[in-house]
């Protein structure tokens, strides 16, 4: 390490400079990984899909431990979002773009009638045998159209 | 740009020949502390679900009152005012600080809110506000404005010192103007340890439990009214208080369920998914451990289904008599008082062992429309009622719907307006029970 002595100074310099960055980067790089670093999150929307539905999906996430996976929507029109949420033979289907497995088994959702426009909403769905695990992407379909490249958290 | 630092460096004076050869090493070791040292004062791996305590070697902490905001399930931002780590980010509830019984404590306020605050330590006997007994604070008419030394707004501070009292679970929380900054979000939780018994809340032998099944649930509610005045500089008439949100550790379901940091919500750090196997005196042998604690205002009927609790502590205090005789007793329904604390040992256990050849049960698959309305019996239903079964033969056209076979249980308040997000069912103060097979549940 006694570079001024056996390579002269400019290798010492650099070395010096090189090392200086690395600290720099490893104070920056240990910072970073606070909550305010992460990347931000984006499901893409589908317009006429919003319009027939009524709701707006947005967001896909690993809960449980990764066992139930919870899909939240917010309510555009409160009519047809009653008539989506009282749809129960046929809630959306979530459908891994990766693996093509699908969770369709709905454990738990709102009760009741009284839908408010702007608040949001989920619906708990069982992770069957790990069909949907965080960093994939999911198609979500309905009776209506189909919702693709949702991330899920 | 590298060539342009060096070519600049390359003309200042000459550094010392001593300080030319251990700077290099210098910078090594720099790099190395940077990546590998914990800071003073850190919290352990943050466990998905379960505890995550606030540690300190010197049991030194150093906490900001500040306002920010926090998310609920219906889309809502609510002002809060709470305790947050020092030079950390805002977090609702405050970090749960964890020390040993008889530690030298620290705890330095600092003020970022634009009125007086302070922190008392209900439990912890004898505690000194800057070196001298914590005193309460009157204003210039003899009006109590404080149970306890305040520290300044606008960036004020003071330190409050003690020794931490009898094992157990406790509050902190705000002793200045009550009613306002209690319902705001001023608190957190104190979890003293008995001294060399890490794995037991109290200094009991029968406290044992399983240290990585350790929960806490900081039961709390919101008037969102209260805190947009407080967020608009605008008077409050207390007595229109009226709670819409009720949280488990600054949450409300289904966020309760989603995992200890979850990315989506940044200032409130604490799940209450409660995660455990059936007991099995082999190798499952110990309790998990939940400490409840009230931050309201009323009394939280909190009931977890598919198994009482043992109620073993109460306010710091052991559930013994006077000669030590074991007093816990088993509880359907862990009613939390306000400013009260309660811990419990849950302990699964698989009674009737159900089993697909040896013990069938009868099982009368629900319409497809009631699984999904709920509530009733077929909620959570997973298509098989066999823990941990996920193969063999199952109905016609039916398969295994969940992820290992392990069941779920809701844990909530009865009082069913509390288990609501301003109204809207499911919600508020609700959280999980997952139960995983004895084998637990493979990695996916």
């Amino acid at each position: 390490m006694n570079l001024s002595i056996r390579r002269g100074p400019m290798l010492y310099r650099t070395t010096v400079v090189l090392l200086t960055l690395l600290f720099a980067a490893a104070v920056i790089g240990r910072l970073a990984t606070g909550a305010s670093a992460r990347d931000p999150y984006r499901v893409p929307q589908d317009g006429q899909m919003e319009s027939t539905l009524g709701v707006r999906f947005t967001q896909a996430a690993l809960v449980g431990d990764d066992g139930l996976v919870e899909i939240s929507y917010v309510v555009l029109d409160t009519q047809r979002a009653s008539r989506f949420q009282n749809d129960v033979q046929h809630p959306p289907v979530l459908r891994n773009e990766r693996t093509g497995k699908t969770a369709w088994r709905a454990a738990l959702m709102k009760q009741g009638h009284e839908l408010r426009p702007g608040q949001t909403y989920y619906i708990l769905y069982l992770n069957n045998q790990n069909a949907i695990k965080r960093g994939d992407k999911l198609e979500i379909g309905t009776t209506a159209r189909k919702l693709a490249h949702v991330p899920v958290r | 740009m590298l060539g342009t630092l060096v070519t600049a460096l390359s003309r200042l004076r000459p550094a010392p020949p001593r300080l030319r050869r251990t700077a290099p090493l210098f910078l090594v070791a720099a790099i190395v502390a940077v990546l590998i040292l914990p800071a003073p004062q850190s919290r352990a791996a943050t466990p998905e679900a379960g505890l995550e305590c606030e540690v300190s070697a010197s049991n030194s902490f150093s906490l900001t009152a500040a306002g920010g905001y926090i998310s609920t399930p219906d889309g809502n931002s609510i002002f809060m005012w709470s305790f947050g780590n020092s030079g950390g980010v805002f977090q609702l509830p405050g970090p749960t600080l964890c020390v040993e019984s008889g530690a030298k404590v620290t705890v330095a306020l600092h003020n970022a809110l634009p009125e007086p605050t302070s922190i008392i330590f209900p439990g912890q006997p004898q505690v000194l506000a800057g070196g001298q007994p914590a005193q309460p604070e009157n204003d210039a008419t003899g009006n109590l404005t404080s149970l306890t030394t305040t520290a300044a707004p606008n960036g004020g501070s003071t330190t409050y010192t003690f020794t931490a009292g009898a094992p157990g679970t406790y509050l902190y929380q705000s002793g200045t103007d009550v009613q306002k900054q209690q319902q705001m979000g001023l608190f957190g939780a104190l979890v003293v340890r008995p001294k060399g018994h890490p794995d037991q809340e109290n200094e009991r032998a029968d406290s044992l439990f399983d240290p990585a099944r350790e929960y806490l649930y900081m039961l709390s509610e919101v008037d969102p009214d209260a805190h947009l005045a407080v967020e608009r500089g605008r008077g409050y008439d207390w007595t229109k208080y009226k709670a819409r949100y009720f949280m488990i550790n600054g949450r409300s379901m289904p966020d309760t369920i989603a995992p200890n940091r979850a990315a989506w919500l940044p200032n409130q750090p604490y799940g209450s998914l409660i995660h455990i196997r059936p007991y099995d005196a082999a190798t499952n042998p110990r309790s998990a451990l939940i400490r409840y604690l009230n931050a309201g205002v009323t009394s939280y009927p909190f009931h977890p289904h598919g198994s009482d609790e043992q109620l073993i502590a109460r306010d710091g205090h052991p559930a013994q008599g006077p000669a030590g005789q074991d007093l816990s007793y088993s509880n359907f329904l862990i009613d939390v008082a306000p400013g009260q604390t309660v811990d419990t040992l849950m302990t699964w256990r698989d009674s009737e062992h159900w089993d697909p050849v040896t013990n069938p049960i009868p099982v009368q698959l629900p319409q497809l429309q009631d699984q999904v309305v709920g509530p009733g019996t077929e909620t959570w239903f997973s298509e098989n009622p066999y823990l941990g079964y996920t193969g063999g033969q199952l109905p016609p056209g039916v398969v295994q719907n969940n992820q290992c076979g392990e069941y779920y249980h809701v844990a909530h308040s009865h009082a069913l307006e509390q288990s609501t997000n301003y109204g809207a069912s499911f919600g508020g103060m609700m959280t999980l029970i997952r139960i995983d097979p004895p084998v637990g549940c493979p990695a996916p």
